[in-house]
């Protein structure tokens, strides 16, 4: 009698530690697995922070992503965003400006494309997968009237740095990931806000009626998830020297693809920040491992498309089982 | 003497997960007659269609359909054996053509291939129409036909597939009078083609003026089996509600005080029209009616929900603007809606995030939500209404409907509300809850709130409210004080048996 309530105990433990950090012991398991044949090839810091490096551009996006999942919609325009933000950060890093202004302005044209994006969602009930379609198109071409269809070069030393430079031996792209997640789990889990998201997800009508101001929240949303891939943008562009219109092609489905990962459901009112992110590392891990493996590439295409309906499927067990 | 029945079902009974729901039922239907059934909300009405269509299997009982007994395997099965449903929210492919519409699921094609014969469907079509006397452009979509343009389409499909007994529920629920006259004139055409109708209906003057029959149902049990010309309205309600009060509802004592919510003339198009009354401090207002008098419509259009046409709403002396949610809360009101899953629950968040949410701000500092004083208030309600949950982390998808409703309410007392609009607070909970729910509303009427209660359960309201509104298609039937208030007169009011104002 006591062992069975002691075993139910134990499972209930597991069942809770698994809800909640199943995502990051799946990622411990995969570097376990990847040490254990490949040694400390895998296993150094150079390598860790080469994976993180990699990631960080699709682990921002994938912040801001997340939140419009968690609201119920979707956001397919990252990519080209993420090229138009490009070209206007490289027009701006070119030493006539002060640092703070290319940084600025990523973000900004960021955030106005979000704007946009929520507007229509909010207001005129565009679906937000046409919507953000719509919008995955116009930004590809705004990037490339603003760059001439040209990529743009020849930035100051100080900009160069944001991509290049390390703190305490720590990528700086890294380190602005890792900032942002945790802003992200205050957003999310600390705030009025990140409760309105989560109700919004949840039950749209119940959400109205509990007098949340649904359009607003939504609106805020998708200009976060732009401002996000503004930020995106910033290192991208640092980190290879240039600003260039053809960046980005389906970065968009690699951010859905971290917080699927990640857990979130495309049900709405469910996802974490940080299992976005550990989602983002996974990821990188998968590619690196298949890499290290000698993997060819396109079967690791295969391979990554049947992780993610995998995970979806476990996620499914998961929810149902419970 | 054999009466020539096209349908007998007799005994019928069925559970749901140990509740009764039909108890021994029996409904007889004679060849080409009209055939009334009739009985309050939840009196088994739909759940006795159901079975016959085979939608719900019957546990016990017997059905014999054109002299042979059937088990169907739902509404498709039903139909090509000659029993169709006309449904009261019609199930037709709205962006396809009528023709199409009708003949969907048995197109005529070029043999065996699957290329359909457009052109002799649409004849087919047109011939069946001009048969039934229907005036319709069978090449037109569906959508852009009238409610009572589609109800006819369906008749016609049911026609098409040779049906003998057609069920219709409430057809005139939302058609105008000359669409019903022309209803009743094609129900008499069937009835000479020795079809017969099933016709489910709450309004009286259409009873007398085409059934043959009527049977009246309550509380999931046959009552009675009745021929049209040997009776009369007063005595089909005295059957519909015929029950003994055994559960009582009865609210404490509470000093009623000075009205506080006043609302004038309110109107919305196409839902209600000038709807007045007052709610006083302390008072329980019940409001009943039959499905769709728009009860609910005129507190989600309180409540800011739904717009207002016309109408003015008060608030202690002054008038209140209340466009949003939002502005209602700011006001105090609170509104519990009637649908638990569709507008209340957060069904993937937890027992926390659902209590709290309308009352978050009151948490906040420095931007933060500070879980310990939300914890504090969730588990006070949790306590107060003895809400049973292993952790406020559970997510409110696994409580029960009862729970769900008390952290539904729970969410609302958060946000401290003078005015308390519960739309059928008690539908679908276990007796535990219910009596939990009844004993908080008289808690807070106590304390000097204004409650508002809809329900379609007669003894509710009649054990709940200090006073009755009544409302019936769209209007204010009138309003019952405590001492006049008795099933039978709710259900005359409710059925338009009267259009008398009450309350004077």
């Amino acid at each position: 009698m006591k062992t069975k309530s002691l075993n139910s105990k134990y499972a209930a433990l597991r069942k809770e530690i698994m809800d909640k950090y199943g995502t990051f012991v799946i990622l411990l398991a995969m570097m376990l697995v990847m040490t254990l044949i490949k040694g400390t090839n895998f296993l150094s810091l150079g390598n860790l922070t080469n994976i993180m490096r990699q990631q960080s551009v699709i682990g921002i996006i994938a912040l801001g992503v997340m939140l419009t999942i968690i609201t119920g919609g979707t956001d397919l325009s990252g990519g080209s965003v993420l090229a138009l933000c490009s070209c206007v950060i490289a027009t701006f890093a070119h030493g006539d400006y002060p640092l703070i202004v290319p940084v600025m302005m990523g973000i900004l044209v960021g955030a106005a494309t979000g704007l946009v994006n929520g507007f229509f969602i909010a207001y005129g009930h565009v679906p937000p997968f046409i919507m953000t379609l719509g919008m995955m198109s116009a930004a590809r071409g705004l990037a490339l009237i603003v760059s001439n269809s040209k990529p743009i070069n020849g930035f100051t030393d100080a900009f160069n740095a944001i991509g290049a430079e390390s703190w305490f031996g720590i990528p700086i792209a890294v380190w602005l990931l890792i900032a942002m997640t945790v802003l992200f789990y205050f957003l999310l889990h600390k705030s009025k806000f990140g409760t309105y998201v989560y109700a919004i997800g949840g039950n749209q009508t119940a959400a109205k009626v509990s007098g949340i101001n649904v359009k607003i929240i939504l609106t805020i949303v998708y200009t976060i998830a732009g401002a996000c891939t503004g930020l995106a943008a910033l290192i991208m562009t640092s980190r290879t020297l240039a600003g260039n219109p053809s960046y980005g092609t389906a970065y968009e489905m690699d951010a859905i693809t971290c917080c699927i990962i990640g857990g979130t459901s495309f049900t709405g009112g469910i996802g974490r920040a940080v299992n976005t992110t550990i989602g983002a590392f996974i990821m990188g891990v998968l590619t690196n491992g298949m890499t290290m493996l000698q993997i060819d590439p396109n079967s690791q295409q295969v391979i990554k498309g049947a992780v993610i309906v995998l995970a979806v499927l476990l996620d499914e067990r998961k929810n149902r089982r419970s | 003497m054999h009466e020539d029945y096209i349908l007998e079902a007799e005994e019928v009974s069925k559970a749901f997960s140990g509740v009764t729901a039909l108890d021994n039922v029996m409904l007889k239907v004679k060849r080409g007659t009209v055939h009334t059934l009739m009985g309050e909300n939840g009196a088994g009405k739909s759940t006795l269609m159901k079975i016959l269509l085979g939608i719900y299997q019957r546990d016990t009982g017997i059905i014999r359909f054109d002299n042979e007994e059937v088990r169907f395997k739902g509404a498709a099965n039903a139909l090509k054996s000659g029993l169709a449903m006309i449904h009261q929210e019609l199930s037709n492919v709205r962006e396809l053509t009528v023709y199409e519409n009708i003949f969907l699921g048995k197109e005529l094609t070029y043999g065996k291939s699957i290329f359909s014969r457009q052109k002799k469907m649409r004849a087919e079509a047109e011939k069946l129409f001009q048969e039934l006397d229907i005036d319709i452009d069978v090449n037109k979509k569906m959508k852009v036909l009238s409610v009572a343009q589609q109800q006819m389409c369906e008749i016609a499909k049911a026609i098409s597939y040779n049906a003998k007994l057609i069920i219709m529920d409430e057809p005139t629920s939302a058609i105008t009078e000359s669409e019903v006259e022309h209803l009743f004139r094609m129900i008499g055409n069937l009835k000479k083609d020795r079809v017969s109708v099933i016709y489910i209906t709450h309004k009286m003057d259409e009873v007398f003026q085409i059934s043959d029959d009527i049977t009246v149902l309550r509380d999931g049990r046959y009552i009675d089996t009745l021929s049209a010309d040997e009776c009369s309205g007063q005595k089909l309600i005295s059957l519909m509600v015929g029950r003994e009060i055994t559960d009582l509802f009865p609210k404490s004592e509470a000093e009623i005080g000075e009205p506080y919510l006043r609302v004038e003339n309110l109107s919305r198009k196409g839902e209600f029209s000038g709807v007045s009354f007052e709610v006083r401090r302390g008072e329980i207002l019940g409001v009943a009616g039959l499905m769709g008098a728009g009860r609910t419509e005129v507190m989600e259009t309180i409540f800011g929900i739904r717009k207002k046409t016309t109408g003015k709403i008060f608030i202690g002396e002054k008038e209140a603007v209340i466009r949003s949610p939002r502005d209602a809360i700011k006001y105090k009101i609170a509104l519990l809606t009637e649908d638990r899953k569709e507008s209340g629950c957060f069904l993937p968040l937890s027992v926390r995030t659902n209590i709290s949410i309308a009352s978050i701000k009151k948490y906040v500092r420095l931007g933060l939500v500070r879980k310990k004083q939300v914890d504090a208030d969730a588990l006070e309600m949790k306590d107060k209404m003895s809400i049973s949950t292993p952790s406020l982390d559970k997510k409110i998808m696994y409580l029960s409907g009862g729970n769900q409703q008390k952290v539904l309410v729970g969410r609302w007392l958060l946000t401290n509300p003078e005015i308390l609009i519960v739309d059928e607070p008690t539908r679908g909970i276990d007796v535990g809850a219910k009596a939990e729910i009844h004993r908080l509303l008289s808690a807070l009427a106590q304390e000097g709130k204004c409650i508002i209660m809809i329900s379609s359960e007669l003894p509710e309201v009649i054990g709940m409210s200090d006073r009755v509104m009544v409302m019936s298609d769209g209007r204010m039937a009138g309003i019952l004080e405590k001492d006049e208030v008795s099933q039978e007169k709710i259900m005359l009011y409710a059925t338009g048996e009267t259009q008398v104002r009450g309350g004077s």
